[in-house]
């Protein structure tokens, strides 16, 4: 072979270096300080306080001793990272405040952050990594589904549990050892086709972004708008991330629907909402979680724009966003997914003070203690999937240039 | 952390394959192909597609060949007319057009919800893992035979000067065809591996761009040698999966690593191409007389 | 289905695509290979734009000359730093040296404004003539267009500077030997390549909105609009551009199934994007010169 030295020293200094970084990582977690993940997720420009360091002198009960590690797979990079990074944060909240109090039997629990770029392959070399090199019990995850799939059938043959806190295929009930905080799409999706037809409207057009979150609305707005007496005339799958929506908007104009039922989000919905009136399609707007959609221009959404939010309203909720994350990371989040994120990480730390940080234990007792868990998401409940089978959905509608309950 | 060597050793074997198809079709034979995700996509989708309708097993591999042949042939008959440079940016459309279709067709293997649950059928993994190797092995002796074979020579000379091959009264197009439809099996195959090992298979996994990280791995191992795709492959996913422990270690924000990770390709891509064009392992000239040759 | 809508959403479009495929054009005819860093320009001008008016507070019209000229700079900068190193290499090698630029320059991107979409604010005013719908702002993206066109047209055809670049790209040796500065020449090229890039990028941003991923979108359209006008023919970019623009919104405008005499049925929208990659290859196909390219 030519080169030999060539070839060895490269490769073999990749492998050492990464082998015995895993090493050190497996070996030996306490070296490593807290602060570390704190750095991860808050982004450069806004002061990053260690919530930890802050927080130690005031407690009695500081945790200290071996660190528990928890996964964290999240989408850092990619497409739309909005989601990611409010969840991330979300889980830090949670483990600040789980360690402030005692942590669990004493010992901090410690967050190792991945980043799966939104693509399903690194996804998986994320979760085998946490799995098979960290050893963490738990991992929580904010999906999409097209990585939560993979990443939870690993987990189950390895028994290692995995919180949903942003994922909403119907297909996770599968998963023997997957946990939702955030309603499936059955749930919030029917009650919107529902909705809308109570409303008045006869005709409908489903229009969602084409990935397992939107077709899982719009499967199940369609169920509950047709059960209701309505009739959806097309259902239209746009491709989400392009930069021109005047077909699929052409395409609705076309059709002229009562109404449009949505799961549209960020800014392809900004993009979206304003080429459909651009040209010429009026109609008003069903979406679910309302509160992460981007709208440009206020004045279009105005009376045109209604949502269906799960617990968005409650003064949990809004404490949380707008005090504790706000205070923490200079502004509330941008997505509902730091509030489901932070719920899954508490649910994980009281479980495992109840009985220890394994995956058997977080299996039998998160159930058990979401029972007299106050989130701020609401009030938990999950069935025997481990799925959530109600969370109080609020109605809200653009009004004078942003969105507000409505009056029931 | 077995596993976990398991695991890398089971997607190095993957992307391993996948080199070696562009190594016979780049390397070998000058066929510029930036579609590479189309064959890939096949195979996964095969086996995808089968499950997802709940359909015999050994309809499997018959659809990832076929599928995969019919696509070669396809692909390959603009290549004779078109400019290398060309028919890149036909294979690269192709890719694109096969994933559109199943992301948007629901009834073929699920849309954009994909398929879940495809059978690993070989394990326990370490075994599976075996079974890739193995086929990375076999891929590699295939490929060396025709390298050194009259076969290999031929296509050699379609690479460098096509007006010669055809005055030396060789059809070119098809030894074209020929390469390119055992490039299309290898990378076929490479996608079933995929599907029954990530038990998952949707559209987000084929995007274009993955194309060119298939590329970097062959440039930088090294273009025309067989041992060199195989290099690249490995290099490359060590380089991935280090970065995530560097990343851990130094405590770098998360959204800078997955960054950093494309920067560090699109360097050694454009270093290679500027420097070092032949990659690490360059491609073995065969002596067939004793006396010198310019070159 | 609404012919004249149809028609405003493919001029519009057409126009954003076309001044950034007159770039495209230009560059392959002179240079020899598919930019994919051209798209990049896109985004790199449009992000200028942002980074002068929104952050800077500059007024439009001051941030979108600066920011097309330092796009400019940039591609020749560009040119100096790697491209004129391979200019004997081959037009495959440097498409894939591009490739490696544009993923950096898109990461560095990324990393610097982060992944979510920001935006220009220009609030257009929407305006409606027999049942068609359009905007100040698409009035204004057309103009520029067209005037972008007629700019061209008049350096391409009436300086010194237009003829010696019809020269080397007609035959780069013979210009060569005639005198002229064929390096030169191909700085001025990359200049004025990365200045209407980032024309249509700044354009396209001001109609919709910006994201790190912007150059990629408008990649495959802007390779079909490319090819299907004629690789190297600038004018035959703008005309491929509306060509297509127009195929893929009837495409997907036609109910096939009523013309047909059955149910209502039409193309799914998923598909746009492949209709103007099924437009490549079809060109590719019948006539790879194009509607007005050379051959060769």
């Amino acid at each position: 072979m030519k080169r030999p030295t060539y070839v060895t020293l490269l490769l073999s200094f990749l492998l050492i270096a990464s082998l015995g970084l895993a090493a050190c990582q497996a070996a030996a977690p306490a070296e490593e300080e807290a602060p570390a993940e704190e750095e991860e997720a808050a982004p450069a420009e806004e002061e990053a306080p260690p919530a930890e360091e802050e927080e130690a002198p005031a407690e009695e009960e500081e945790a200290a001793g071996e660190p528990i590690p928890i996964g964290v797979l999240s989408n850092l990079t990619g497409p739309e990272t909005n989601s990611g990074v409010d969840m991330v944060r979300g889980v830090e909240l949670a483990v600040a405040e789980l360690n402030a109090t005692g942590g669990v039997d004493g010992r901090p629990l410690e967050l190792i952050v991945e980043d799966a770029e939104y693509r399903p392959q690194l996804g998986v070399d994320a979760a085998h990594k946490l799995i098979d090199v960290n050893q963490v019990p738990v991992i929580l995850n904010v999906g999409g589904s097209g990585i939560m799939l993979p990443v939870g059938e690993y987990a189950g043959t390895q028994n290692v549990v995995v919180i949903n806190t942003g994922a909403s295929s119907p297909q996770l009930r599968d998963l023997p050892t997957l946990c939702s905080v955030v309603p499936l799409d059955d749930i919030v999706g029917k009650a919107l086709g529902e909705w809308a037809y109570e409303e008045g409207y006869t005709t409908a057009v489903t229009a969602v972004p084409n990935n397992p979150y939107g077709i899982g609305v719009q499967d199940f707005a369609t169920i509950g708008f047709e059960e209701a007496g309505g009739e959806v005339l097309e259902q239209i799958a746009y491709i989400e991330g392009e930069a021109d929506y005047r077909p699929d908007a052409q395409r609705i104009a076309d059709l002229g629907p009562d109404a449009v039922l949505s799961a549209t989000y960020g800014d392809d919905a900004n993009l979206f909402l304003k080429q459909t009136i651009e040209v010429g399609a009026d109609t008003p707007w069903f979406i679910t979680y309302p509160t992460i959609i981007n709208v440009g221009n206020p004045e279009d959404a105005n009376g045109r724009v209604f949502g269906l939010e799960p617990g968005w309203d409650l003064p949990e909720a809004q404490d949380f966003m707008n005090n504790v994350y706000a205070g923490e990371y200079g502004e509330p989040p941008s997505t509902p997914w730091a509030n489901y994120a932070y719920d899954g990480m508490m649910l994980v730390g009281l479980a495992m003070r109840e009985c220890g940080p394994t995956s058997d234990c977080l299996q039998e007792a998160i159930p058990e203690v979401a029972k007299t868990y106050d989130g701020v998401t609401g009030r938990i409940e999950f069935d025997e999937d481990c799925q959530r089978p109600n969370a109080p959905l609020v109605r809200m509608g653009y009004q004078d240039g942003e969105l507000q309950l409505l009056e029931e | 952390m077995l596993n976990f060597l398991v695991h890398t050793t089971t997607i190095i074997a993957m992307f391993s394959l996948l080199t070696i198809s562009l190594n016979l079709q780049y390397g070998l034979t000058g066929l510029v192909n930036f579609g590479m995700m189309l064959f890939f996509a096949i195979g996964a989708y095969a086996s995808a597609t089968v499950i997802f309708h709940s359909w015999p097993l050994w309809l499997i591999p018959i659809f990832a060949l076929g599928a995969a042949v019919v696509a070669a042939v396809v692909v390959s008959l603009p290549a004779r007319r078109l400019k290398p440079d060309y028919w890149a940016l036909v294979t690269f459309g192709g890719q694109e057009v096969f994933r559109l279709v199943m992301l948007n067709e629901n009834n073929i293997a699920g849309g954009s919800i994909g398929t879940r649950a495809i059978p690993t059928l070989i394990t326990p993994t370490p075994l599976y893992m075996a079974t890739l190797v193995a086929l990375v092995a076999i891929a590699y002796f295939v490929v060396q035979r025709i390298h050194r074979s009259a076969f290999g020579r031929i296509i050699r000379t379609v690479r460098e000067d096509e007006v010669l091959a055809a005055t030396l009264g060789r059809n070119v197009y098809s030894f074209q065809l020929r390469v390119m439809i055992l490039g299309a099996v290898l990378a076929a195959i490479a996608g079933v591996g995929y599907a029954h090992y990530i038990t998952f298979v949707s559209p987000e996994a084929f995007m274009p761009v993955e194309t060119f990280f298939i590329w970097t791995m062959l440039i930088l191992g090294g273009t025309g040698n067989t041992l060199g795709a195989i290099l690249g492959a490995a290099i490359l996913q060590t380089i991935s999966i280090s970065t995530r422990f560097i990343a851990n270690y130094t405590g770098l924000p998360g959204d800078i690593v997955g960054n950093f990770r494309i920067i560090v390709f699109g360097l050694l891509l454009i270093l290679l191409v500027m420097f070092r064009p032949q990659g690490i392992l360059p491609e073995r000239k065969l002596v067939y007389e004793y006396h010198a040759q310019d070159k | 289905m609404q012919v004249g809508q149809i028609a405003v959403n493919s001029l519009v479009w057409a126009a954003e695509l076309g001044v950034i495929a007159i770039g495209m054009s230009l560059a392959y005819g002179i240079l020899g290979f598919a930019n994919f860093a051209h798209g990049e320009f896109v985004t790199v001008g449009a992000y200028l734009t942002y980074t002068l008016h929104i952050q800077a507070g500059l007024p439009l019209l001051i941030a979108i000359p600066i920011a097309m000229l330092f796009t400019g700079l940039f591609a020749v900068l560009l040119d100096i730093g790697v491209f004129s190193y391979v200019r004997q290499a081959s037009a495959v090698a440097k498409m894939v040296l591009s490739v490696g630029i544009a993923m950096i320059i898109r990461a560095v991107i990324s990393v610097l404004f982060g992944t979510s979409a920001l935006h220009l604010e220009f609030p257009s005013k929407r305006f409606e003539v027999s049942n068609v719908r359009f905007t100040d702002l698409q009035i204004i993206i057309i103009v520029a267009t067209l005037i972008s066109m007629v700019l061209f047209h008049l350096v391409f055809q009436q300086t010194k500077l237009g003829k010696a670049l019809r020269a080397t790209a007609d035959n780069p040796a013979l210009a060569e030997a005639k005198g002229i500065n064929t390096t030169g020449v191909i700085r001025w090229m990359w200049f004025i390549s990365g200045i209407f890039a980032a024309l249509g990028g700044i354009l396209l941003g001001l109609e919709t909105q910006l994201r790190p991923a912007l150059g990629l979108f408008v990649l495959m359209p802007m390779f079909a609009a490319v090819t299907v006008g004629g690789l190297g023919s600038v004018y035959g970019a703008v005309v491929g551009a509306l060509v297509l623009a127009l195929a893929q919104n009837l495409a997907l405008g036609i109910d096939y199934g009523s013309l047909l005499g059955f149910e209502p049925w039409r193309l799914r929208a998923g598909y746009k994007t492949g209709i103007a990659l099924l437009a490549l290859v079809a060109t590719l196909l019948v006539r790879p010169q194009g509607l007005f390219g050379r051959e060769g």
